[in-house]
């Protein structure tokens, strides 16, 4: 990623280019926020490939409507607003693709104490992304934001203009709806 | 399904330090962020996508609000022409009955090229007395932010009349440049798809166009 001394132009700066003539000046944006949304969309779509394509799609759909960028300032912000629009699409398309239920509710394994146990470390991993990919996209998203991606309500509630009252509520119920599929190993 | 107690709640939304929490609820706590430990937090390095949105790009022509910038922009009358012009014009003026006072309609659709569109007188209007420029854009300025500026009234609304074509339209007001502002008084509005809302305007072929603030 370039930043700071090698690459000096702000974001509206390269922007204004970019509607200015210079439409080379749009992979200094790519540069810098192609990897800033890809845990979260990797999260998102289940997969680092498909992950891959969201954001490219992103990337290409946020230069075909730049000049629709009403906050120049705030590129990172409204791009996030592309890469999740992008992601629930996704999501769309592939539960309505998906032929199979989800995967029922977890056999209980005994797990004792999870995280400690390394062998079972990436059943685990693939348990919790199970139970992930069975929550709703706004409620998945709320998870990845608050506990992968370590951000404040405030500012997730910035992020996808929700508000704080309906957000704390959608955490609640997919904190709920996770300890519920992941019952088996949970108590 | 079991109900979170409020303190584990206030924890796990991050209002409420690890210390202050109950002691019996501790463990609980525990639990769940060791669930959500196990997925794997390390920053994702996607190979560059430089060279394949390069490549998008490259292909893709200029966008058609941009080449009529463009045009618009770019100087191209000869001595001949311009005065050509402005003969004509003059003669346009001098055969055109004066008109009462009234904001002057501005024609999103070329009759030239398409003159098989019926279009229609819209008037726009948007209270903003503070404001120093307002104009109004949408998708058939192809969202053009300079968009087409509405006139300031002493009552402090500001109002504009552009001639579009029948069909469904999507509309925001600019207001000194910067602020974009969906139409208060729009009976509808859809998401734009990027985290705001655009106004809805339906432009019906006879019946009047039933938008408060855009009108026929």
């Amino acid at each position: 990623m370039a930043h700071g001394l090698t690459n000096p132009l702000s974001d509206s700066e390269v922007i204004g280019r970019v509607l200015d003539g210079q439409p080379e000046a749009f992979g200094l944006l790519v540069d810098r926020y192609q990897d800033e949304f890809a845990r979260y969309a990797r999260f998102m779509s289940g997969s680092e490939e498909d992950a891959a394509d969201i954001i490219q799609e992103s990337l290409i759909r946020a230069y075909r409507s730049l000049h629709r960028c009403r906050e120049p300032d705030n590129f990172k912000g409204w791009l996030f607003s592309i890469v999740s629009n992008r992601c629930k699409t996704h999501l769309a398309r592939q539960r309505r693709r998906r032929t199979e239920a989800l995967s029922p509710i977890l056999p209980d394994p005994k797990a004792g104490d999870l995280v400690s146990r390394g062998a079972e470390q990436d059943e685990v991993r693939r348990k919790v992304e199970e139970a992930l990919s069975g929550l709703s996209p706004e409620q998945r998203e709320a998870i990845v934001l608050k506990y992968i991606e370590d951000k404040s309500l405030q500012d997730i509630s910035t992020m996808t203009g929700s508000s704080l009252p309906a957000l704390k509520m959608r955490l609640l119920r997919a904190r709920s709806l996770l300890r519920e599929r992941l019952n088996g190993w949970y108590e | 399904m079991k109900r979170e107690p409020e303190d584990l709640t206030r924890y796990l939304n991050g209002e409420l330090p690890f210390a202050d929490l109950p002691p019996a609820l501790r463990e609980e706590a525990l639990k769940f962020e060791g669930l959500v430990a196990a997925l794997d937090r390390e920053p994702i390095r996607l190979p560059s996508l430089r060279s394949g949105v390069e490549a998008v790009i490259r292909a893709e022509p200029m966008p058609r609000w941009q080449r009529l910038w463009d045009w618009f922009r770019t100087p191209r009358l000869s001595p001949l022409t311009a005065s050509l012009a402005a003969m004509a014009g003059a003669l346009a003026w001098l055969m055109v009955p004066s008109p009462a006072p009234r904001v002057v309609p501005v024609s999103v659709v070329s009759p030239v090229v398409e003159p098989q569109i019926p279009l229609r007188t819209i008037r726009f209007t948007l209270e903003a007395p503070g404001a120093s420029t307002v104009v109004v854009t949408g998708d058939f300025l192809e969202w053009r932010p300079e968009g087409i500026p509405l006139h300031r009234l002493p009552t402090g609304e500001w109002a504009g009349e552009v001639d579009l074509p029948t069909g469904v339209h999507h509309y925001a007001f600019v207001v000194d440049g910067r602020e974009w502002v969906t139409d208060p008084a729009a009976s509808s509005r859809v998401d734009d798809g990027f985290g705001h809302e655009n106004s809805l305007l339906v432009v019906p072929a006879a019946a009047p166009v039933l938008l408060p603030s855009a009108t026929s």
